[in-house]
């Protein structure tokens, strides 16, 4: 009797410590449009083809492989996909922290970035794309879309070094939207990070960001960030960004990077 | 300060003007117009192409002429304004300019001393004498200390930069990394080798794979002028 109830326990043991322990493991977002050539002549293939298939899936892979060495030493994650992972990036310990800080950051800015692009001649890159939801949000934040995408871009040419600048949901109704620049792969969502400089809105929801590493653009642009900037509003998915408010307020973040 | 180009004068000068001509490469260049200090953009000591196959002239060239070139405008542009600021009695301006001084002039330090510390190939030599042996003392080999650089260098996170410095305190070589533009002086250290590790110090011939450009980039190193810099900062 003793002797089943043992094994009973141990199974019990085995099957909860392998549960604490399932692999989590993140996966790079699919582009929404057909290869590296498509948001031509705005973004070249070149510039896709790396940054996509190199910088954006070496930050998975890196993130991938920081995860499992934390779990094999027997840490149970605070959070199962990505963004949760990011929300908590301060209670981590180290040297998970840096790992999804620095290359869980690079995974969800860039799958951000590149679900929410688009072919310059599709439609949705249009203002007409802007939902009317969102399309209230930026009159009650900016009041007109040419404000925003004007604050957005001198937001983007002042970044000093890598980084990106974001427009964010606040949370708060009376000004739903604002502005923001992260260093490196830093997110408004990771809050206000030891030692890094204060973050305006920290904690703030991002629903669109423009990559200001140079790796971004200095293929096609050399370091005329400005005109990088210029292609950058003709290849943006007003109808991804509206997906990404509506996502935002219904807390759903995790869809805008998967 | 006179005008000209910075250039390693201790090939052509005797033994005892080393010292002088350390100094002299590490000093900025500027002229005085109107009571304010106007950097000016320093010539290369070489080509734009002398350093390929390591280091393109397309690089070489953007390098330069655009990114260092635009260190010194903006610089030279906040530097007015804070003296107008200053003039005015503007506290509150003169506050806000400071991360601009600091970008910018950081950028323009770095950047002079980086062009001094990379020769063509054929006129690179390895370290000898007491910064050799200094460099043995610490790390146990070229080798040795080569790898821990390039290493430290490369997981710098976005831009920024790695250094060879030597503690104004303890005279011991250290390495060290900052970010940006930010000045190796900060940290209490004398920068004798800086290598730039922002993007487009390598991305149009390395592209992501920085390692790549910090192993390539020991064959232009020019040891003579670290050196120099070595021996001026024990002085």
């Amino acid at each position: 009797m003793a002797f089943q109830q043992s094994i009973k326990i141990l199974c019990c043991v085995l099957l909860a410590a392998s549960a604490a322990h399932a692999q989590v493991q993140v996966k790079q977002a699919a582009l929404p449009y057909a290869g590296f050539k498509a948001l031509e002549p705005r973004i070249d293939a070149r510039t896709m083809e790396l940054h996509y298939g190199t910088h954006y899936a070496g930050y998975v892979k890196n993130l991938n492989a920081g995860l499992t060495d934390a779990t094999a030493s027997g840490l149970k994650l605070p959070a199962t996909d990505l963004t949760g992972l990011i929300r908590s990036v301060k209670s981590l310990p180290a040297p998970l922290n840096t790992t999804v800080r620095n290359q869980g950051g690079g995974a969800w800015n860039h799958g951000l970035y590149f679900k929410h692009l688009a072919p310059p001649a599709s439609p949705s890159v249009q203002a007409a794309a802007i939902s009317p939801q969102l399309k209230a949000a930026i009159t009650l934040s900016f009041r007109t879309v040419e404000n925003v995408t004007a604050e957005l871009t001198a937001a983007a040419g002042k970044v000093f070094g890598s980084g990106w600048a974001w427009l964010c949901y606040t949370g708060n109704s009376g000004v739903p939207l604002a502005i923001t620049t992260t260093p490196n792969q830093d997110n408004p969502l990771m809050g206000n990070l030891p030692g890094a400089p204060a973050v305006k809105h920290a904690g703030c929801t991002p629903i669109l960001g423009i990559d200001v590493w140079e790796h971004a653009y200095y293929l096609k642009h050399g370091p005329k960030r400005p005109e990088y900037l210029a292609d950058f509003w003709k290849v943006l998915s007003w109808q991804a960004v509206s997906a990404n408010y509506a996502a935002a307020l219904a807390g759903n973040v995790a869809a805008m990077v998967a | 300060m006179a005008s000209g180009r910075v250039i390693n004068l201790a090939r052509f000068l005797g033994r005892a003007a080393e010292p002088a001509a350390a100094a002299q490469s590490s000093a900025l260049q500027y002229s005085t117009v109107g009571g304010v200090a106007a950097y000016k953009l320093p010539d290369l000591p070489y080509d734009h192409s002398a350093l390929e196959p390591v280091i393109s002239g397309e690089i070489m060239e953007l390098h330069h002429k655009k990114h260092h070139a635009a260190y010194v405008t903006n610089l030279n542009k906040a530097l007015e304004e804070y003296a107008d600021a200053e003039s005015n009695k503007d506290l509150q301006k003169m506050i806000s300019l400071q991360s601009a001084i600091n970008f910018n002039g950081g950028g323009h330090i770095n950047h002079d001393i980086f062009w001094t510390n990379l020769c063509p190939e054929k006129d690179a030599a390895p370290p000898s004498g007491e910064l050799l042996a200094a460099i043995e003392a610490k790390w146990g080999s070229l080798d040795k200390f080569t790898a821990t650089f390039s290493a430290k260098t490369a997981a710098v996170q976005g831009s920024g930069w790695g250094w060879l410095g030597l503690n104004k305190e303890t005279k011991a070589l250290e390495i060290a990394t900052c970010a940006n533009q930010d000045p190796l002086a900060a940290k209490g250290l004398v920068p004798l080798l800086g290598i730039d590790v922002w993007e487009h110090a390598y991305y149009l011939q390395y592209k992501n794979v920085r390692p790549d450009y910090l192993k390539a980039i020991w064959k232009v190193v020019n040891w003579e002028n670290v050196a120099q810099r070595y021996k001026a900062a024990k002085a």
